[in-house]
């Protein structure tokens, strides 16, 4: 290799580097602000008034409660596995962070256009469940334990009714491209011919991500004040679980618009030349949507029983979610709409 | 100021009857109305996806046979250019081998007078 | 009769209530307010003390079912459909499938969204205290200037905690007033039994509940600190035993 291929090479190298910092930076500070967007909502929505000292309208609290985090003491305890204790929160952030890489934020706007992009969200979507099983195995501590296998349960249950709703989406695209997905849905947003479907999707999403209704893991009155899988977990550690839970939070949120509202489709306005790409902030919106709702269902809703969560998912929503997806091909031949 | 002594009583004829009862008022669509109108919500949103779905198809067909009718003109223009480039490596082989003599420019390896196209075409 | 404007009216030493001004509401306020909401359940309402009707008609259902328990039959003997007043099925799948329960129960929580919070900010903004409320201690004087306390010790007697110390000694002019009365802050309880039992109000307990200091030592009072308290809070601790002298 000569000399001005290598800088060729480098050059290259620096600029991929770029591009993926361009995508995570923002994420990771869209993350922070959902924190406290989950603050403030929940206040709102209990009346209260939530964070409102750090910054303008508490809007800083992210970062103070970041700061506070991270100059805590870092616990590890002495019969735990150590290189997994690490590992467990850094795979749980990067399994959601890498999840963005197939995202399309406008035409021609996306890290990397797979045309299994589906695929792999769903295999990344199953890798996060091993950051909460390593978390609760390698902590040494029974209570952890059990919360990661409760978490386990819920989220391998879950995923079953997540890949089903999915697979309808695929049915009625004919691709696994995220972007041919969005470029379908310039005749409908999927959510109105999926209405029904969407309900079990998002009720399989809350789960996927361990929200309110299904977050067993967190259960105060069983496992006693103590966090779940990452009861051993502090500082940054526990700052990692942090993030990419509400990475994750954000990341379906995302995907849910692109799956439902179109991602960045808006019929009415094309403005692709501009300064500030529309398309993207679009998106933005429609995601902020469904991080909205994620918020509410935890203002409102009471958690489930365990068994009940179970039998929700096995003995409820998977026959309803086996019956869609007869349905929804036996439409698309009926009619002869297949898209190819 | 004097403060008139009052001493805190129930109101008059007591408090009223604990409501302990389950009331969830009948508000709402009724059971006709919520799955009725979640079909025809999802009947119109086939309708229009059956209609965008339609259009695909129509102009997937369109490029495929625009690219079918366009086939011939792409080959011809191929094969010429092949021709070209084959031209122009015969001039560069002459000026090569021009101190050799007995050589026969762009002879075929396979000693064979059938034609065949040039597998490896060089720029 | 136990209503919200005249437990306002028994607080009055203390409260000042600023009433508001009806014409300055718009519809739009009166809408977001609890009062007149569809979703306020909270209140007794005094006109109707008897149960009424309830709008879900649980009454009927529930006479329904308790006539349900004994299965009607036909002149041959067969069971009558049990079904025929309660919800169809159709009914039944729709709310369980549609989960209409649950977005009713979301649109209320919906509604509070966008309904003003009920949050006192509090270091700027304070709540209404009671004239019973036993907060810092303080020890009186009479008009004249005199200390009231005599120096009884009943309140050091009575002290759950132990917190008071009292040493004392007779004046020249006769009298027996204390020359040491402590008070240690870290041990009392604020249960209020050193002011009942004194016999000549000279040890109250002030509304005054923001005193946090930095050491431990300057919570342990003395006679200086307890008389400073009250000669600042002398108006308001008179007001308040004024207050409530008929109920003592």
């Amino acid at each position: 290799m000569n000399k001005s291929n290598l800088i060729e090479n480098l050059v290259g190298l620096i600029f991929n580097l770029a591009d993926v910092l361009s995508i995570i930076l923002p994420v990771l500070l869209s993350v922070a602000f959902m924190t406290i967007i989950e603050r403030k909502q929940l206040a709102a929505h209990q009346r209260r008034v939530g964070p409102n000292t750090v910054g303008y309208y508490g809007i800083l609290q992210p970062f103070a409660d970041a700061l506070k985090l991270i100059l805590k003491e870092t616990v590890i305890p002495s019969q735990s596995n150590k290189v997994i204790f690490y590992l467990a929160p850094v795979s749980t952030l990067v399994f959601s962070l890498l999840g963005w890489a197939v995202i399309p934020f406008g035409q021609g706007l996306v890290l990397s256009d797979l045309s299994l992009g589906i695929l792999y969200t769903l295999a990344l979507s199953s890798l996060g469940v091993y950051g909460v099983l390593l978390a609760g195995w390698s902590a040494n501590s029974k209570y952890a334990f059990l919360g990661s296998l409760r978490s386990t349960a819920a989220m391998i249950s879950y995923e079953l009714i997540l890949s089903s709703a999915i697979l309808i989406i695929i049915l009625l695209t004919g691709s696994l491209n995220y972007i041919e997905i969005i470029e379908i849905q310039q005749s409908i947003y999927f959510i109105v011919p999926l209405l029904p479907v969407f309900i079990f999707y998002f009720i399989s999403i809350l789960a996927e991500t361990s929200r309110t209704p299904f977050d067993l893991q967190e259960a105060k009155p069983d496992l006693q004040k103590i966090a779940g899988f990452f009861t051993e977990h502090s500082s940054v550690p526990f700052v990692f679980f942090f993030l990419g839970e509400y990475s994750s939070i954000v990341l379906f949120s995302c995907i849910t618009a692109i799956f439902f509202l179109g991602g960045y489709n808006f019929n009415e306005i094309f403005i692709n030349e501009s300064i500030f790409n529309l398309q993207a902030i679009i998106l933005g919106l429609k995601t902020c949507i469904f991080t909205f709702f994620f918020v509410w269902f935890r203002a409102t809703l009471p958690r489930l029983r365990y068994d009940q969560l179970i039998s929700l998912c096995w003995l409820n929503l998977l026959p309803v979610a086996v019956a869609f997806i007869i349905l929804i091909p036996s439409i698309l031949i009926t009619f002869d709409i297949s898209p190819y | 100021m004097s403060t008139p002594y009052r001493q805190d009583m129930p109101p008059a004829g007591g408090f009223e009857a604990l409501k302990y009862k389950r009331n969830l008022p009948l508000r709402g669509p009724g059971a006709y109305a919520i799955p009725g109108g979640v079909t025809a919500i999802c009947a119109f949103g086939f309708w229009r996806l059956g209609k965008g779905n339609l259009e695909r198809r129509e102009l997937e067909r369109e490029k495929m046979w625009s690219r079918i009718y366009l086939v011939p003109m792409l080959m011809a223009e191929g094969d010429r250019d092949m021709h070209r480039r084959q031209l122009s490596e015969y001039e560069k082989e002459k000026e090569i081998m021009k101190d050799i003599p007995g050589w026969k420019i762009g002879e075929s390896v396979y000693s064979n007078a059938k034609y065949q196209t040039r597998e490896i075409v060089l720029k | 009769m136990f209503s919200r404007p005249r437990l306002v009216l028994g607080l009055q030493p203390r409260i000042f209530i600023k009433p508001s001004v009806a014409s300055a509401r718009t519809a739009l306020v009166a809408r977001r307010l609890i009062s007149n909401s569809t979703c306020s359940h909270a209140e007794h309402n005094h006109q109707k003390p008897k149960l009424e009707h309830l709008s879900s008609g649980i009454e009927e259902r529930l006479a329904h079912s308790a006539h349900l328990l004994e299965p009607e039959h036909d002149s041959q003997g067969n069971e009558l459909n049990a079904y025929r007043h309660g919800p169809s099925a159709l009914d039944k799948a729709v709310h369980l499938f549609f989960f209409t329960e649950i977005i009713r129960g979301m649109w209320i929580v919906l509604e509070n969204f966008f309904r003003p919070p009920y949050t006192i900010m509090y270091p700027f903004e304070k709540g209404p205290l009671s004239p019973r409320f036993r907060g810092e201690h303080a020890l009186r004087r009479y008009p004249s200037g005199e200390e009231r306390c005599i120096a009884c010790k009943l309140c050091e007697a009575i002290c759950p905690a132990q917190a008071i110390t009292i040493e004392s000694e007779a004046r020249m002019d006769g009298s027996r007033k204390t020359t040491k009365y402590d008070i240690d802050m870290t041990k009392c309880i604020y249960c209020g039994f050193c002011q009942e039992a004194c016999p000549v109000d000279a040890i109250v307990e002030t509304q005054n509940q923001e005193f946090s200091v930095e050491n431990r030592e300057e919570l342990l009072y003395n006679k200086e600190k307890l008389l400073s308290n009250g000669d600042r809070a002398e108006a308001e601790i008179a007001a308040n035993l004024h207050s409530d002298h008929v109920y003592r």
